[in-house]
């Protein structure tokens, strides 16, 4: 239970740290295509005999570097291209799970690859998934300004000689790279909750960019985490448990927000209020009104 | 047409006449329909300008932040200074202080770029220019927002930089008036095409 809780937290943190990313850089829709080819590649796994995992990483990875190399000259179809690839691995998954179902232990497999299967995650997987975070750590550390200057302006950056496609193939691919591994956690149906929720959580407690990228990476870990734990305890499927926190804490940090809003709203309006009345009764004022 | 190095170069002319796409096709990030653009001696079209734009800046026109921007004018004007490499923090720091000096916004240094005026956050977009110490600096409209008084002053620090550091600065304005006297070469554009030269 230990290893399952050690995978899930530093999955959560790897792909909310890169949830940043993908929305700043308004990377959605390409990751969301990358997520499935790594579905299909896990689908292939069951025709093909080899491991989920690896054959997962093979074929998000090899569409990713594609999709990061066709997307200067596609230009703005590049999105169009990408769901175009969404359709032909969604069809791909499909049809690989419908030939895969021969026997009872194929069935258990694809249940495993649709809506998670934790106790596939092994040592040797834990390790990939713990090397992968720490390279995404070392990369954003040691190109941190550059990252910046793509966030907050991807055409001036790309003006001052900042390498911008190299380093949005080099995100996709840790997104491939990530979507993979975490697929035995979450399965394939909710591939993309740990992708896309943490940073939506994460923009209702902060503003800044910096501490936008932190919380989204403690919102993905907190929630597989503890939705690995709620599956655990429920006996539910743990993509579904890990989902159902991701949304709660999503929620939470919404209601938080209009609170300290509405709290906030509520100060302003009565310091005027006191500004008002303060000015009302200055003798000052008063007298500044008398016409004598 | 050519521009040697060390002069500042005006380009003017009627909405649509080209003027932005001009500046964005020297930086390569248009690529020409026919014909060949040299950017300190670079196809644009090349492998290499990646390299090349290094040794340049940009100020585009439509540079205004939304409210909810966080980084500071600070963070802002030290991301210029990330392609470049080699810079400590030392370094980066006493550039910033002095452009920023310069041009009167010490002060907004610590502030988010998205409560700043249109104005301010002009002169913050070309401070993180000329941090850069550019070979080639291009301005889009660099006086769109800014105030009357604040355009020579921005324009004289334009001129100096060239003047000093053997620089060329690629001015798209409208606006003459505070270039008089500063700038070298006037482009005038129409329609797409280079319709006049007056200095080189």
């Amino acid at each position: 239970m230990i290893l399952q809780l050690v995978a899930s937290a530093i999955a959560g943190a790897l792909c909310g740290l890169l949830g940043f990313y993908i929305n700043e850089l308004k990377l959605t829709t390409l990751s969301f295509s990358i997520a499935h080819a790594a579905l299909a590649g896990a689908s292939m796994s069951i025709v093909l005999g080899f491991d989920t995992t690896y054959t997962a990483i093979s074929l998000a990875m090899v569409y990713a570097l594609a999709l990061g190399l066709l997307m200067p000259r596609v230009g703005r179809y590049s999105e169009a291209l990408s769901m175009t690839f969404f359709t032909l691995f969604n069809a791909l998954a499909l049809a690989m799970i419908y030939l895969g179902q021969t026997t009872v232990l194929a069935t258990a497999r694809v249940g495993g690859i649709l809506w998670g299967h934790i106790l596939a995650i092994t040592p040797i997987k834990l390790a990939l998934l713990g090397s992968v975070t720490m390279v995404l750590l070392a990369y954003i550390a040691a190109t941190k300004r550059h990252l910046d200057a793509i966030v907050f302006d991807r055409r001036i950056a790309e003006a001052e000689g900042v390498n911008v496609y190299f380093h949005i193939v080099l995100l996709l691919l840790f997104v491939g790279l990530a979507t993979a591994l975490t697929l035995v956690i979450t399965g394939g149906f909710l591939l993309f909750t740990l992708l896309y929720i943490p940073i939506v959580a994460s923009a209702q407690i902060s503003l800044r960019a910096y501490r936008r990228q932190w919380i989204s990476s403690l919102v993905g870990s907190v929630s597989s985490a503890g939705g690995l734990i709620i599956s655990y305890c429920l006996d539910l499927p743990v993509g579904a448990s890990i989902a159902l926190t991701a949304l709660a804490i999503m929620a939470l940090s919404t209601i938080a927000r209009l609170v300290a809003n509405a709290v906030y709203r509520r100060k302003v309006k009565n310091e005027a209020r006191r500004k008002t009345v303060a000015t009302a009764i200055n003798p000052r004022y008063i007298s500044a009104l008398l016409p004598f | 047409m050519s521009i040697p190095l060390g002069k500042l170069v005006v380009v003017t002319g009627p909405n649509g006449a080209g003027k932005t796409t001009l500046i964005e096709t020297c930086l390569g990030l248009l690529k020409p329909v026919k014909g060949v653009v040299k950017l300190l001696g670079v196809d644009t079209r090349s492998r290499s300008i990646v390299k090349i734009r290094k040794l340049c800046s940009y100020v585009p026109q439509d540079f205004m932040r939304p409210p909810h921007d966080h980084y500071t004018a600070y963070q802002v004007i030290s991301m210029g200074l990330a392609s470049l490499g080699g810079y400590s923090h030392g370094d980066g720091d006493g550039r910033i202080a002095a452009i920023a000096k310069k041009l009167g916004i010490e002060e907004l240094l610590d502030k988010p770029i998205g409560m700043l005026s249109g104005g301010e956050q002009q002169k913050v977009f070309i401070a993180r220019a000329l941090v850069r110490m550019p070979k080639v600096l291009f301005l889009d409209e660099p006086f769109s927002c800014i105030d009357s008084g604040s355009r020579r002053l921005i324009a004289e620090t334009v001129y100096e930089y060239v003047e000093r550091g053997g620089a060329t600065a690629v001015m798209v304005s409208h606006e003459l008036s505070p270039l008089r006297g500063l700038a070298s070469v006037l482009v005038k554009m129409d329609s797409g095409r280079v319709v006049e030269i007056r200095g080189l």
